[in-house]
This record gives structure tokens, C-alpha cells and sequence, in this order.
């Protein structure tokens, strides 16, 4: 039985059932879907972000390298015309190096990227950095405005 | 504590996966639907949302401790998942919360799958305008009429802090309905 304090206060005239449905069978179906679902995440590992989690990380090991020295290293190439880190490359970087990421080198990083930072279609490279940036609670149009 | 049910199928997992896996979303899949849905409104984002808690609850049931119950366990996960699904949704449009509010209450309205009333429709306009972990509590409290202590091992949050945020939820609630 429960007791009284666990019995919250009705709102008056207004039913305690959710006004919400679900298409028809959809809890008869969803089972078998979930077993598909399941089977296919056991043949291909999956990551939220990235399915091929060893190789980036290989990558991003120097990617990140390179991020996280990005003045530096513009410096060591004298002035050279540098190409421009890809989305792919910044959002590896902060995958690999997470918590290590300064907020300066975070916007310079996308700032010199190519990562479109108002996009139409979002993929997986501006969601990593928008979930990092969101994890980290650093809100993204004001460091870029203070940039 | 666990029950029996869930002590079986957990033991079953370990040499079935599979089939106990299975059995455990048939029991739990319309609970935990419910909740998500309530806080992500939509359906079809309902759908995603409790397919990822099942993957993550299938994922990490190999190291599930036997000290909490199955479905507080699998209601914490579905919660997670859900605040995190807001959390990206909202940043992937850079909204700031009243936006993001407002984006929610148009997907109710839009919504093929609600079948309430008016004044059902203006409570959930209502819920949906408070914050997140607020809603939660509120739904937890009010629709699945949960114990304070069941709703403490869910959220991590204590008792006095739930019965205080559930106040809270109602007093805002009572004022917007009354508005007008």
C-alpha cells in the first residue's frame, strides 16, 4: 500500500493518464527490431562517433599533435602557407585528446578548420564537437564571438 | 532490491544472451517508452531514444551488480539517454533553452500520436516549459506516481531535493494552467 506522502496531488479536472499514443502493434514489433538492431551492432562494433575507434585513434594521435601545437607549428613552417585542418582531422583531435583541450586551442582549431559552423546537413565530425563542446558546458557562439 | 524475475533473466543472460535479452525487453520496453517518451514528446525520437537504452542495457549488463533492481537500473539508462538526447538536440540547432522549449511545444502540436483533450494538451505545453531534471521529477511523480526512493536511486538526487523539485514542478504548473 502506499503511503500518503508518495501519493502526489491531483490536479484538478486533469487525468493522470498521458495523452500520448503509439502506431499500431508498435510494442508487439519492437522486440524483433531490436533483435536486428542488436545483431548488427554484434557484426559491426559500433561507436557513437566513430565505427573505426582504433584506426582514428592513430590518426588522431598526430592529427592531435599537430592541433594542439597548431601556433607552434606555423611557426616552425616559417610562414609557409599551411592547409587548412579538415573537420574530420579537429573533431579527431578532441575525440583523442578530450579533457586536454584548451578552450583557445579549441577555437582556434575550428575557427582555421573548414567545419561549417552553421550547417544544413550535420555529420558525425561537427557532432562530435558539438557534443564536446556541450559535455565541457562551453557555449559555442560565445567563445566564438570572443575569439 | 531485485525480484526473483529479474534475477532469473539475468542469470539466463550469461548463458543466453540472446533469448534473456530478449525477455527482458518484452518486460520492460512499454515502462521505459513511456518515460521517454514523455520527455521527448515525439515518437519517432522516442523510438531512437529507448532502441539506444536497450543497446547500452545489453552492452553493460555483463557488469551489472545485482544490488540495484533491473529496472531501476534499465530506468536510469533511459533517463540518461534521454537528457543526453535533449542535451544534443538543442546544441545541434545552438538553441538556448526557451528556444528549444518553444521547438518542443510545436512538435507537440504537431505530434499524429497524441490523444488527449485540450486541458491534457495544455498540461504537457506546461510540463514541457519546465526544466529538464524538473520534468522528470514531475512526470516520475505525477503520471508514474513513483516512490520518492525509487525516484532517489533513478536520479541520484535526494529525497528532500526531489520532494522540493516536485513542489516546485506543481506550484509553476498550477500558475500556468490558471493563466488566462
Amino acid at each position: 500500500m502506499k503511503s500518503k506522502e508518495n501519493i502526489p496531488e491531483e490536479i484538478p479536472g486533469m487525468s493522470r493518464k498521458v495523452p500520448f499514443s503509439v502506431p499500431d502493434n508498435y510494442f508487439d514489433e519492437f522486440p524483433l527490431r531490436m533483435q536486428e538492431r542488436l545483431s548488427e551492432s554484434q557484426t559491426i562494433p559500433i561507436s557513437r562517433t566513430y565505427p573505426a575507434r582504433r584506426v582514428l585513434a592513430m590518426a588522431a594521435m598526430f592529427i592531435g599533435l599537430v592541433t594542439v601545437g597548431y601556433f607552434g607549428l606555423r611557426m616552425i613552417l616559417n610562414g609557409q602557407d599551411t592547409t587548412m585542418l579538415s573537420g574530420d582531422e579537429v573533431s579527431a583531435a578532441i575525440e583523442y585528446f578530450g579533457h586536454e583541450f584548451d578552450d583557445d586551442m579549441l577555437i582556434a582549431a575550428i575557427v582555421e578548420s573548414d567545419i561549417d559552423l552553421y550547417p544544413q546537413d550535420i555529420d558525425d565530425e561537427t557532432d562530435v564537437i558539438i557534443e564536446f563542446l556541450s559535455d565541457e558546458e562551453i557555449d559555442f557562439n560565445e567563445i566564438l564571438n570572443n575569439y | 532490491m531485485a525480484d526473483q524475475h529479474d534475477k532469473e533473466l539475468i542469470k539466463l543472460f550469461r548463458e543466453n544472451r540472446n533469448e534473456a535479452f530478449n525477455l527482458i525487453v518484452r518486460k520492460y520496453q512499454e515502462r521505459l517508452y513511456w518515460h521517454i517518451r514523455k520527455m521527448v514528446v515525439s515518437h519517432d525520437d522516442a523510438d531512437d531514444v529507448l532502441q539506444n537504452t536497450f543497446i547500452k542495457a545489453y552492452q553493460g549488463l555483463d557488469k551489472f551488480r545485482e544490488d540495484a533492481s533491473l529496472f531501476t537500473w534499465l530506468y536510469r539508462i533511459a533517463t540518461n539517454e534521454s537528457l543526453t538526447f535533449l542535451k544534443k538536440e538543442r546544441n545541434r540547432y545552438l538553441q538556448p533553452m526557451g528556444e528549444y522549449q518553444q521547438q518542443l511545444e510545436r512538435t507537440l502540436v504537431s505530434e499524429p500520436h497524441f490523444d488527449g483533450d485540450e486541458l491534457q494538451l495544455k498540461l504537457q505545453k506546461a510540463i514541457i516549459r519546465l526544466p529538464e531534471k524538473q520534468r522528470l521529477v514531475f512526470n516520475m511523480k505525477y503520471f508514474d506516481e513513483m516512490k520518492y526512493d525509487d525516484m532517489s536511486a533513478v536520479l541520484g538526487t535526494s529525497v528532500g531535493a526531489l520532494k522540493a523539485s516536485y513542489h516546485h514542478a506543481m506550484k509553476k504548473i498550477e500558475q500556468y494552467l490558471t493563466q488566462d
